[in-house]
C-alpha cells in the first residue's frame, strides 16, 4: 500500500478505561498506520471534528461504560452530517451481541469484544480501507 | 525482581522524580508498553491463561442476564432534582456556595465548606461549577 492508513482512536464519555485502546494504538503503529489518540472524556463532537481535521480514513472508538447505544450512533450521525460519511467507524468494548447487531445496522461498521486479537483489528482496518478505496475508483 | 524494581526506582530518580515522570508521560508510557507486551504474549501463547488461550472450550455459551436501565430512570431523577431545587432554601444554597468559593480561593477548609453545601441540598454540579473557575480542570494528556 502506497499511502499510510490514518486512524483516529477515541474514548468518548465518562469512561477512563484506556488500557485496551492504548494496546490497539501500539498494534496499529506497529502495523504501519498513522495513529492519533484523542485521550479521555471526549464528546462525539470533539471526536468528529478531530477526525475531519486530521483527515483520517478510520475512527476507532472504545466504550466500556455501557453507553454504546447512545455514543456510537451519535458519532456516526455527526460524521454523516459533516459529509464525512466515507470515514469508517468501528469500535470495541463490552457490548452485548444484540446491541452489536443493532449498531451494525446503524452503520457502525465493526465491533470487537474482549478476546479479539490485535491482529484481527489490524486486518479489519486494512481490508475496510482497501474496500473503500476500491469503491471510490468505481464511483 | 528486587533488582529490577531498584533499577526502576533509580531510573525514576534519574528522570527527576515521580511527579516529573508523570508530567512527561514516562510512567503512563511504561504502563501502556507493558499492557501491549502482555497482550502480545497472550496472542503468541508465550503467556498461557487457561480458558483464554489454552484449554478453551470451543462451543461454550455463557448466558449472562443483561441489566438494562430504562430511560424512565433518567426522567424520574430529573423530576426528583427539580423538586429538590424548589423545596430547598435557595438563599442558604447561595450563601454556602459563596463560603465554599472563599475557602477555595484562600487556604480555608474546603471539605467543611462542601459539607455545609450538601447539608442544605446544594447539588454536586453546583459545587463543581463553583470550584472549576478557581482550580481549573485536569485534562489528562493523551499518551500512547
Amino acid at each position: 500500500m502506497s499511502e499510510k492508513i490514518r486512524v483516529l482512536l477515541a474514548k468518548p464519555g465518562l469512561d477512563g478505561h484506556d488500557r485496551g485502546i492504548k494496546v490497539i494504538a501500539a498494534a496499529f503503529r506497529d502495523a504501519g498506520f498513522e495513529v492519533i489518540y484523542t485521550g479521555l472524556r471526549q464528546t462525539p463532537e470533539m471526536i468528529v471534528n478531530a477526525a475531519i481535521q486530521e483527515d483520517v480514513d478510520v475512527v476507532g472508538v472504545s466504550i466500556l461504560s455501557g453507553a454504546h447505544m447512545t455514543l456510537f450512533p451519535a458519532i456516526r450521525k455527526l460524521l454523516d452530517e459533516k459529509k464525512a460519511n466515507d470515514i469508517i467507524l468501528f469500535g470495541g468494548g463490552i457490548i452485548p451481541d444484540e446491541d452489536i447487531r443493532a449498531l451494525e445496522k446503524m452503520g457502525i461498521n465493526k465491533l470487537f469484544t474482549p478476546g479479539a486479537t490485535t491482529e484481527e483489528t489490524v486486518q479489519y482496518v486494512r481490508e475496510a480501507v482497501a474496500g473503500r478505496k476500491k469503491d471510490e475508483r468505481i464511483m | 525482581m528486587e533488582a529490577d524494581a531498584e533499577a526502576y526506582l533509580d531510573e525514576i530518580e534519574r528522570r527527576g522524580g515521580v511527579v516529573k515522570c508523570i508530567e512527561e508521560g514516562y510512567l503512563q508510557r511504561e504502563i501502556a508498553n507493558a499492557a501491549y507486551r502482555y497482550q502480545k504474549e497472550i496472542e503468541k501463547k508465550e503467556r498461557i491463561i487457561v480458558g483464554i488461550n489454552d484449554y478453551v472450550m470451543e462451543d461454550e455459551e455463557i448466558q449472562i442476564p443483561i441489566l438494562k436501565i430504562d430511560e424512565s430512570v433518567e426522567r424520574e431523577q430529573t423530576e426528583f432534582m427539580k423538586s429538590i431545587r424548589e423545596k430547598r432554601d435557595n438563599d442558604k444554597v447561595a450563601r454556602t456556595l459563596e463560603d465554599l468559593k472563599t475557602a477555595a480561593k484562600g487556604d480555608g477548609n474546603t471539605l467543611k465548606a462542601i459539607l455545609d453545601c450538601v447539608r442544605v441540598y446544594t447539588t454536586e454540579g453546583e459545587i463543581i461549577d463553583a470550584l472549576r473557575p478557581i482550580f481549573g480542570e485536569y485534562i489528562e494528556p493523551p499518551i500512547i
